[in-house]
C-alpha cells in the first residue's frame, strides 16, 4: 500500500478571465521513506501538488489517498488533525511566529497535539538537539539567522513525529553554505528517521540527492526517475 | 500558549493597544460617572452614615431614601421595642431606629424647612450617626421629659446663624414652630453637609411629626457582625439586608435609576465594540499570514479563534481597569468640584458594584467584538495567503 496516492488529480483555476490547468491528469504514488523531488520550470504545477498532498488546497478533480484513506472529502477538522499529526511542512520563507521563540514554535503543534507539558519539553529539546540549535531555544526568529530559523522550522515540522514532510524550497532563501546544511539535515531526516520527504526544488543539488525525481510541465508529469 | 500569543500581538502594537484601550476606558469612566450621579441623588440622606452600617432594617415596598412619600405603611412601627430585640444578640455592636422628616425650623426672623433626623444617641465608640453631645438613650421615651437637645451641621448654622448653646425652634408646619430646642454642637462631618440637617432623640421627632404614638421609624440601621439571619428572623415582615445588599437595594429599586443605567451601559457597550471590533479586525488582517501558517500545520480554527478571543478580551480588560481609574479619578474630580462651587458634597458615588457592573459589560464588548474576527480566520485561504509557499 503506497502512503500516498493521487488518482487522476487535475486542478483548474481562474485568472484573470484565463482558465488555467495547474494539473492535469496526475497519476502518482510515493512509498513511506521515499524522497522525492518535484522539480521543473516556474508555472508547471509542482507548487500545486506540493500544497494539495498537503491537503492545504483542493484538486478540481481527481482523488488524494494518503495511508489509503481518500482525503479530498474530508472536512476541516479533519484535514487540519491530518496536517498535525501525519503531515509536516518546511517553507521557503521559514513562517516562524515571530513573537514566540524557537521552543514556543516548535511548542506550538505539541501543544495542539494534546501533548502534556513534562513530555512536550522532552520532545522539544531532542528535536532542538536534532537540528543543533540547543543554545537557540529562547531566542526570538528575529535573533536567529536564517539556517537557524530553517533549521527551527524542520524541527516543527518534525514536532508530532509526522510520516511524511513537504518542503518547499527549503533552502531557496539561504546562502549555499547554510542551503548545504539544510539539504544534510533533510537527508538526514529521511534515513535515520525514515520519514517520507518530498521536496519542490529548482536546487540541482537536492534533487541529486533524492532517490526520486518527478518533472514536471504544463501540469503533466514530464518524467518521474528512480 | 494562545493567551500568550494573544499578549504578545497586543504588545506588538503597543500605540493601537494604547487607544483603543483609551476609547474603552473613556466610554466606561463616562458610563460609570453618570450613574454615579444618579446613585448619589437617589442615596440622598442614607449616604450620611451608610458606609458605617451593617444591616439595614426596611418596611416593605419603602424606599429608604425617600424621606418624603414614606407613609404610615411604609413605616416601621412599635420601634423601641423591636430594638430591645435586637440588642439582645451580643453580636449586634449598636443599632438604632431612623425617622427622617422634613420639619420647619425658626430662629423667629426665618423660617426654612429643613431635614430632621430622629436617632437613639449610642455611647461615643458605637455611633453611626454623630450625636456627640446629646444625652445617650432616648429619654424622652423611657422617662416621658424631651431632653430639648439637638444638633446641627454647618449648613443649618450658616442657614440661622446659629452655634453652640443657642436655640432653635422646630415644628411640622410654617405656622406651628412652637417647640424650642437647644443647640448643643455642631456636626462638621463632610458627609452631613449636603443640605441643612438637624439630629435629635428620636422619640422627640416622632413627637413632633405625630409618630410617637404609633413608635414609628423610617429604617433601623445596625452595626455588628453575623446577624443577618437573626434579624430576618426578627423581622420576618421587613427587608433586611447587608451593607452589599443594601447598594443593589437602593439602584435595582429604582426603576429611573435603573433605566438610565440599562441606557448608559448599551451606549457605553456600542461604543466599546466599536473600537474593539475596529482593532480587532485590524489586527486580523495584519496577522493573515501568521493564520494561514498556523492552519497549515495543522492548527484548528477553533484554536486560532480562541487567540482572536483572548485578544479581544485582554484588550477589553485592560480598556474596563483603566476605564475604573479613571472613574476613580474623575470622581474625585467632579466631587471636589462640586464642593468648592457649590458647597454639595458627593455628588458621585461609586459603589464596587457599579465598577464590577463596568467591567463586566466591557468584557461582554470583548466577546461580542471577538465575533466578526473570528468569522474572518475560518475564511482565510491558506494557499493564496502564504502566496509564495
Amino acid at each position: 500500500m503506497p502512503l500516498i496516492k493521487t488518482v487522476e488529480l487535475s486542478k483548474t483555476y481562474w485568472q484573470d478571465e484565463t482558465r488555467v490547468h495547474a494539473l492535469d491528469n496526475i497519476n502518482l504514488s510515493i512509498e513511506q521513506g521515499e524522497f522525492v523531488a518535484i522539480t521543473g520550470p516556474s508555472g508547471s504545477g509542482k507548487s500545486t501538488l506540493l500544497h494539495i498532498l498537503g491537503c492545504i488546497d483542493a484538486p478540481t478533480r481527481g482523488r488524494v489517498l494518503i495511508k489509503d484513506v481518500e482525503v479530498s472529502k474530508m472536512n476541516e477538522g479533519s484535514l487540519s488533525k491530518l496536517r498535525l499529526h501525519e503531515l509536516g511542512f518546511v517553507f521557503q520563507q521559514f513562517y516562524l511566529l515571530p513573537t514566540l521563540t524557537a521552543y514556543e514554535n516548535i511548542e506550538l503543534p505539541l501543544l495542539e497535539a494534546g501533548v502534556p507539558k513534562k513530555i512536550r519539553k522532552g520532545r522539544i529539546m531532542e528535536l532542538l538537539g536534532a537540528v543543533g540549535l540547543n543554545e537557540r531555544a529562547k531566542h526570538r526568529p528575529g535573533q536567529l539567522s536564517g539556517g537557524e530559523q530553517q533549521r527551527v522550522a524542520i524541527a516543527r515540522a518534525l514536532a508530532n513525529n509526522p510520516a511524511i514532510i513537504l518542503a518547499d524550497e527549503p533552502t531557496g532563501e539561504l546562502d549555499s553554505a547554510n542551503g548545504r546544511n539544510i539539504l544534510e539535515l533533510l537527508v538526514r531526516i529521511n534515513r535515520e528517521y525514515g520519514k517520507t520527504l518530498i521536496v519542490v526544488t529548482h536546487d540541482e543539488s537536492i534533487a541529486r540527492h533524492a532517490g526520486r525525481v518527478i518533472k514536471l510541465r504544463d501540469g503533466r508529469i514530464i518524467n518521474d526517475v528512480c | 500558549m494562545y493567551a500568550k500569543l494573544a499578549i504578545m500581538g497586543l504588545k506588538r502594537r503597543k500605540g493601537r493597544t494604547f487607544f483603543t484601550a483609551l476609547a474603552i476606558a473613556i466610554s466606561v469612566s463616562m458610563a460609570v460617572l453618570l450613574v454615579s450621579v444618579g446613585v448619589s441623588l437617589k442615596q440622598g440622606t442614607s449616604m450620611m452614615y451608610e458606609k458605617d452600617v451593617d444591616y439595614w432594617i426596611i418596611p416593605m415596598d419603602s424606599s429608604v431614601t425617600d424621606i418624603v412619600s414614606n407613609s404610615e405603611r411604609t413605616m416601621l412601627g412599635d420601634v423601641h421595642r423591636s430594638l430591645e430585640k435586637i440588642n439582645a444578640n451580643p453580636d449586634i455592636k449598636y443599632a438604632t431606629p431612623v425617622l427622617n422628616r422634613l420639619i420647619y425650623a425658626s430662629t423667629g426672623k426665618a423660617t426654612k424647612s429643613i431635614l430632621g433626623v430622629g436617632a437613639i444617641p449610642g455611647n461615643d465608640e458605637e455611633l453611626l450617626i454623630p450625636t456627640h453631645g446629646l444625652t445617650p438613650g432616648d429619654p424622652r421615651f423611657s422617662k416621658g421629659a424631651g431632653t430639648g437637645e439637638i444638633l446641627i451641621n454647618e449648613k443649618t448654622s450658616r442657614l440661622f446663624g446659629l452655634k453652640q448653646g443657642d436655640k432653635l425652634r422646630l415644628g411640622v408646619s410654617s405656622s406651628n414652630i412652637n417647640n424650642s430646642f437647644r443647640v448643643m454642637g455642631i456636626i462638621t462631618e463632610v458627609e452631613y453637609s449636603i443640605s441643612p440637617v438637624v439630629v435629635l432623640h428620636l422619640s422627640e421627632l416622632q413627637e413632633l411629626t405625630g409618630n410617637l404614638k404609633e413608635d414609628r421609624a423610617n429604617y433601623i440601621v445596625a452595626t455588628g457582625s453575623n446577624a443577618l439571619d437573626y434579624l430576618a428572623g426578627l423581622f420576618p415582615g421587613t427587608v433586611v439586608l447587608s451593607s452589599y445588599e443594601y447598594s443593589m437595594y437602593n439602584v435595582v429599586g429604582d426603576k429611573k435609576l435603573l433605566a438610565t443605567a440599562f441606557a448608559v451601559s448599551i451606549v457605553s457597550l456600542f461604543i466599546a465594540v466599536l473600537f474593539i471590533s475596529n482593532a480587532m479586525i485590524m489586527s486580523v488582517n495584519e496577522k493573515q499570514q501568521e493564520f494561514a501558517l498556523m492552519r497549515a500545520i495543522g492548527i484548528k480554527p477553533r484554536s486560532i479563534a480562541k487567540m482572536v478571543f483572548y485578544e479581544s478580551l485582554f484588550l477589553s480588560l485592560f480598556g474596563a481597569i483603566l476605564g475604573i481609574l479613571l472613574s476613580g479619578f474623575g470622581q474625585y474630580l467632579l466631587n471636589t468640584l462640586a464642593y468648592r462651587y457649590f458647597e454639595a458634597e458627593h455628588v458621585s458615588v461609586i459603589d464596587p458594584m457599579l465598577q464590577l457592573g463596568g467591567i463586566g459589560i466591557m468584557l461582554g464588548a470583548g466577546i461580542f467584538s471577538a465575533l466578526i474576527p473570528v468569522l474572518m480566520i475560518k475564511r482565510i485561504d491558506i494557499v493564496g495567503t502564504l502566496g509564495g509557499l
